[in-house]
């Protein structure tokens, strides 16, 4: 028995990725939509009874609860569950909803309306992890651009760290894409929340709608992905790194172990996303996708879940997670390969390092979906400074509105005071520097060729 | 804000020109109501926002206005998922605030004096753990680095004058023509010179002025050793063998 | 010198599979030559000819080269040792690994791979077996296989050297659990089977590229009775015959990236009684009318076709009554309208009973939606037609009575429409530049502002990039659209008539 884990899905994109995620665990995991295994199901290599523990509450006559809260200030979205497909999934007193919706604002989330709600949401928490028998930790999957996302997402991280400081919490978070905002005030709220959830996450992994958008319309045959499609995908990738945690593997088997191979200074825990294959269904999977090949993906700035260009960085941390029918050997060609062809930058003083994995389990496959089923995948987390650019982005965009004092007082008007902008900006402007500091040193990134 | 839900919510995208996003948009609300929801995303005071929603088959947007803008619902307008509600903005130019185009004003960055005060951060990290450039052993360090590269030259038996092959399986054939140190290359240390096969290196075996070895212009070029490996890696298409018609 | 080649034999360089199709000389050139058969297509020059005589033939065009005996092929493996080589090498030769070093003291960590190899090397424990593109050209015996991996349920030896059935059929009669069996990119000279029976418990089979007649696909499909999912893609197949061989068990079929013209060459399959999903994408389809219906069939794939009108939607519920899915991009039928206007046609035309397209679930609104903008399309059409040819109209709109009974019949507005609608969509404007000067015209409000602006440039001697528009309402003042804006003019400007007033640069 590893110890339980407790997924968190706040605000409508944390609620809509759940949904999507928690469709792919059913599927690996033999359960039909109300829990109950499969008897037609033939069951994921690699899967033991224990397997389960981890994100499931068994409950008797084999039916499975999944072990997650989902909480919107919003009614509506929750309510969505509540009459939907999964109805018959969740515990009732685990689908939590406010009246008043956080209206995009951090303030709103963090103080005035989410305040009131917090006190029942972490008692929720509370009564789930008194039944567990060694809880890890939390995965917390939240936007930071809306409000409930970001303003309340930040809140319940504060008070899960004041609660359960030595357990892990992870997030898995949407990010302002480079070009378009969601909202207007988004600059404000991923500052704001960035700033107060920076000390309370171990390891954050940042998604942005854009990259995902592009990736949908490049690999698969979507026109216009909806935000459904791209859940999809994220979701894809999210079972891919949450998979060694509920199967046989051997890297990131339980929950600290993403900070300890991540992240070699607290502040700095923002890893990026590499997925291949990305394949649509109509390709088909007759092609086969050589181990190395789908390597070789990962380090295209294609495939990867932020918009920014690693080659102009310095790696501190890369994770390799393989899955499926991959042999070792191959992993090892490859990656001689990939370092043969280019010079590859990595931070030498940084505690963490290069590491890889294979989970034998195989992804899978939602039938009649657009991803096509693949015989392997392969999931890159890398820590690497070129996702500064983003912080940069996101920075410059706040510092424009800042110096208007635009939209400021919608934030003093639920109870916020001023100096938490500044703060909050100093905060980002020192990351910036952190990862600036972290390329410091007299080696240059080198080029493979002079 | 709360009202009663009477029906379900429909996902629309909301676009304004400082915005885009797919939101739920509930059929019961007012005009009013949906207005004052559109503030925070995309702005605009009520009073100044025009909102049109198009559909893909009407030949024109359908503006979203009435006389009495409290008490119409949106039900009464043909909304649909994946529809487009586009937000404009009614103000004068003058009265509109620049918030998009970053190139107005300078990022505000941190000053070197004020980063190097904190104590949370990654430079006094390093400087309290002694590593990267605080490392005070960083030169002997390197020097331990270099001497990896010689280690590397030497287990994989690279020599002047040896075939080889750069970049792994598929990689360029050429001659090894130099090894040793190339100081006009920053970061110092080791470095493999050859002459590729074909023109596909960077120059004629020169760099920053001084010359290492001579060939052809684009011939040349120097590499990291654990890029190359020396062995019978006879020139591409020279071998009767190959011969394919 | 040439000993150990034969026709036929494959054989691969490098990895690349070759059928050998000539052993001799070749015109007047010096020495002895191979003639293969690449199955890379790209890697041909020819189709078996030198100089204009032909020496063998191919059974893919432009897929063939001479090269020469002495080139050394890649070594070949039996099932046996191809499993052993992939999977337990490792754990047979330890220690000859060595670490990547990524940085003067970093090095790739591996972690866990030693049980993985461990894992890996129980043969006998794998469910799962691929074994695709490993050369593999001869089997072992039953009783080494049987031994070896007994529990394998999914097993792939696509593109590998085998020339006979037979050797696969020994394969699985040693394997009894096997369920998924993948030989797409083989080639074989003899289909004849010793052990009928061996391939008797596979329930789903992929051939891709085996580029087999139809002869030779049933005595193929014969072995396999119990098959519920077939994946048959890249067979050149354009028709089938009455009496096909698709084995009655079938639910779901896949013949994606062949050459069927019509939906009606796959008539045949009509009598599959389990047959539910079908996908025919990446064909030349020109048509979805099928002289006998898909009884079962819920889910139809035809992207990637050449279905050319909307109209040939209409047959879609007669040759698929029980059709609840189906997926059609990429036809010439949606390249006349916009990608929203395509999508709003096709849900339209379709059958309610039609609930997924295009792997996107309708909803009910959007479906009436659809409809109705259907209903007031044909009207238009109708109206444009005049009254003596409404009939023959309406003919080409199958649902046309069935939606009026839905939703009304849509109002006719009859004469010239189009020349109507101009204009009232006409907006007289009067752009007032600096000096007092005065331009009237008539403007569309759906003209983009871009070009607006480009006419204004012209008219007032102006470059157009510098020119800045402000719609001058009763009371506020609107700047027409940004630097490169493409929306319609109608978005600022209210009402018949606008004063607008020109700023250049």
């Amino acid at each position: 028995m590893r110890g339980e884990i407790l997924h968190l899905h706040i605000g409508q994109a944390g609620i809509q990725l759940g949904n999507s995620a928690w469709e792919l665990y059913l599927l690996e995991h033999g359960l039909k939509l109300d829990g109950r295994v499969d008897p037609d199901k033939v069951v994921a290599e690699g899967q033991d009874a224990g397997s389960f523990d981890t994100f499931f509450t068994e409950t008797g006559g084999s039916k499975y609860v999944p072990r997650s809260i989902f909480v919107d200030l919003d009614p509506s979205p929750v309510d969505e569950i509540r009459t939907g497909a999964y109805r018959q999934l969740f515990h009732p007193e685990l689908l939590i909803s406010g009246k008043e919706d956080a209206a995009n604002n951090y303030a709103r989330g963090h103080y005035t309306i989410g305040k009131e709600l917090a006190d029942s949401v972490i008692d929720r928490i509370r009564r789930v992890a008194d039944n567990c028998s060694s809880l890890q930790g939390f995965l917390v999957f939240h936007s930071f651009g809306g409000g409930t996302g970001s303003g309340f997402g930040a809140l319940l991280l504060e008070r899960l760290s004041a609660d359960y400081g030595k357990k892990s919490k992870l997030e898995f978070a949407v990010y302002p894409a480079p070009l378009v905002s969601t909202a207007i005030v988004e600059p404000y709220n991923a500052v704001l929340a960035t700033h107060s959830t920076i000390e309370n996450s171990d390891c954050t992994f940042l998604v942005d709608n854009e990259a995902v958008y592009d990736i949908c319309r490049r690999h698969l045959d979507i026109a216009r992905p909806s935000y459904e499609h791209l859940n999809q995908l994220i979701a894809q990738v999210v079972s891919s790194i949450t998979s060694s945690l509920r199967f046989d593997g051997a890297l990131n088997v339980d929950l600290n172990e993403f900070q300890t191979n991540l992240v070699p200074f607290p502040r700095i825990h923002y890893p990026l996303i590499s997925y291949a294959p990305v394949i649509s269904a109509a390709k088909s999977s007759h092609e086969s996708h050589k181990v190395s090949d789908l390597t070789f993906q990962c380090f295209e700035p294609t495939n990867q879940m932020v918009v920014c260009n690693p080659q102009q960085g310095k790696y501190m941390a890369v994770a390799l997670l393989y899955r499926g029918d991959v042999v070792p050997r191959d992993c090892t060609a490859a990656i001689a390969t990939l370092k043969a062809r280019a010079t590859f930058n990595l931070v030498d003083w940084c505690p963490t390092g290069f590491k890889v994995g294979i989970n034998y389990q195989k992804p899978a496959h939602i039938p009649g979906g657009e991803l096509a089923s693949v015989d392997r995948s392969v999931s890159m987390l890398s820590n690497t400074t070129a996702i500064a650019e983003a912080w940069a982005r996101l920075d410059h965009k706040f510092d424009l509105m800042y110096a208007k004092r635009a939209f400021v007082h919608w934030y003093v008007g639920e109870g916020m005071e001023e100096g938490e902008f500044s703060e909050a900006r100093e905060d980002l402007a020192a990351l910036e520097k952190d990862y600036e500091e972290v390329g410091a040193d007299s080696t240059d990134p080198e080029e493979a060729d002079y | 804000m709360s009202i009663l839900q009477t029906s379900a919510d429909i996902n629309v995208l909301i676009n304004s020109d400082v915005s885009s996003s797919e939101r739920r948009v509930n059929p019961a609300w007012s005009i009013a109501q949906l207005k004052s929801k559109l503030l925070p995303i995309t702005g605009i005071p009520p009073s100044s926002q025009q909102l049109t929603l198009r559909l893909p088959h009407a030949p024109q947007p359908i503006p979203i206005a009435s006389n009495d803008e409290e008490a119409t619902q949106l039900s009464n307008f043909p909304l649909q998922p994946y529809a487009e509600i586009h937000v404009v903005d009614t103000r004068p130019a003058s009265a509109r605030l620049n918030l998009t185009d970053t190139s107005e004003i300078e990022k505000w960055e941190m000053p070197k004096e004020q980063y190097e005060k904190r104590t949370d951060s990654v430079r006094a990290w390093k400087e309290r753990n002694q590593l990267g450039r605080f490392d005070p052993q960083k030169e002997q360090k390197e020097a331990e680095a270099h001497e990896r590269l010689w280690r590397e030259v030497n287990r994989r038996g690279i020599q002047v004058g040896m075939r080889c092959r750069v970049g792994g399986e598929d990689g360029r054939r050429g001659t090894v023509r130099f090894v040793g140190e190339v100081p006009e290359i920053p970061n110092g240390g080791l470095w493999v010179g050859f002459e590729a096969d074909e023109p596909t290196g960077k120059n004629d075996g020169s760099v920053g002025g001084k010359s290492y070895f001579a060939c052809k212009p684009k011939h040349g070029s120097f590499v990291r050793p654990d890029r190359v490996e020396v062995g019978d890696f006879p020139e591409i298409g020279d071998l009767e063998d190959l011969e394919e018609m | 010198m040439i000993d150990g080649f034969r026709i036929n034999q494959r054989l691969s360089y490098d990895g690349a599979l070759c059928t050998v199709r000539y052993i001799g000389k070749v015109g007047e050139t010096k020495g002895e030559w191979l003639g293969v058969e690449w199955d890379d297509v790209l890697r041909g020059k020819h189709s078996g000819q030198h100089e204009g005589k032909k020496y063998f033939d191919c059974k893919i065009p432009n897929s063939a080269t001479f090269i020469r005996p002495t080139r050394k092929p890649d070594a070949s493996l039996s099932f046996i040792e191809a499993l052993r080589r992939k999977y337990t090498t490792e754990s047979d030769a330890p220690g000859i690994h060595y670490e990547i070093s990524l940085s003067a003291s970093k090095v790739v960590e591996e972690v866990g791979f030693e049980k993985i190899i461990q894992k890996l090397s129980q043969l006998a424990e794998l469910k799962i077996i691929l074994l695709d593109g490993l050369r593999i050209d001869r089997v072992d015996s039953v009783d080494l296989i049987r031994a070896t991996c007994p529990n394998i349920e999914e097993l792939d030896i696509s593109r590998n050297r085998f020339e006979r059935l037979d050797d696969i059929a020994l394969v699985c009669s040693a394997l009894p659990k096997l369920r998924s069996l993948r030989i797409s990119g083989n080639r074989f000279n003899s289909l004849s089977v010793s052990n009928p029976a061996a391939f008797a418990h596979i329930t789903s089979l992929e051939i891709a590229n085996l580029l087999l007649n139809w002869e030779e696909l049933s005595t193929l499909l014969s072995l396999f009775p119990s098959l519920t999912t077939l994946i048959a893609p890249h067979n050149n197949l354009s028709s089938i015959p009455p009496q096909h061989p698709f084995p009655s068990s079938l639910t779901q079929l896949d013949l994606s990236y062949n050459l069927f013209p019509m939906l009606s060459t796959l008539s045949p399959l009509s009598s599959l009684p389990h047959l539910k999903t079908l996908i025919v994408s990446h064909n030349l389809l020109t048509s979805l009318s099928s002289p006998v219906p898909f009884p079962h069939l819920t889910r139809l794939d035809v992207a990637y076709n050449l279905i050319p009108t909307f109209q040939s939607l209409d047959i879609l519920l007669s040759s698929t009554p029980s059709l609840s899915s189906l997926r059609i991009g990429h036809n010439p039928l949606l390249s006349s309208v916009t990608h929203d206007e395509a999508h709003m046609l096709t849900i339209a035309r379709l059958p309610p009973s039609i609930k997924i397209l295009n792997h996107s679930t309708i909803t009910p609104k959007e479906r009436e939606n659809a409809e109705i903008w259907y209903l007031s399309r044909i009207a238009r059409e109708v109206a444009g037609a005049g009254d003596s040819r409404r009939a023959e109209v309406l003919a080409g709109h199958r649902r046309w009575e069935e939606l009026c009974a839905l939703h009304g019949e849509p109002t006719v507005t009859e004469g010239k429409e189009e020349e109507k609608l101009l204009r009232n969509r006409l907006v007289k404007m009067v752009f007032v530049g600096a000096e007092g000067m005065e331009v009237a015209r008539k403007v569309p409000r759906d003209m983009p502002v871009s070009t607006l602006r480009g006419c204004v440039g012209r008219w007032f001697g102006a470059d157009p990039l510098g020119v800045r528009m402000v719609w001058v309402g009763e009371e506020e003042e609107v700047q027409l659209g940004g630097a490169e804006d493409t929306r319609e003019v109608g978005i600022w400007v209210e009402g018949r008539k606008a004063r607008i007033r020109v700023e250049c640069a």
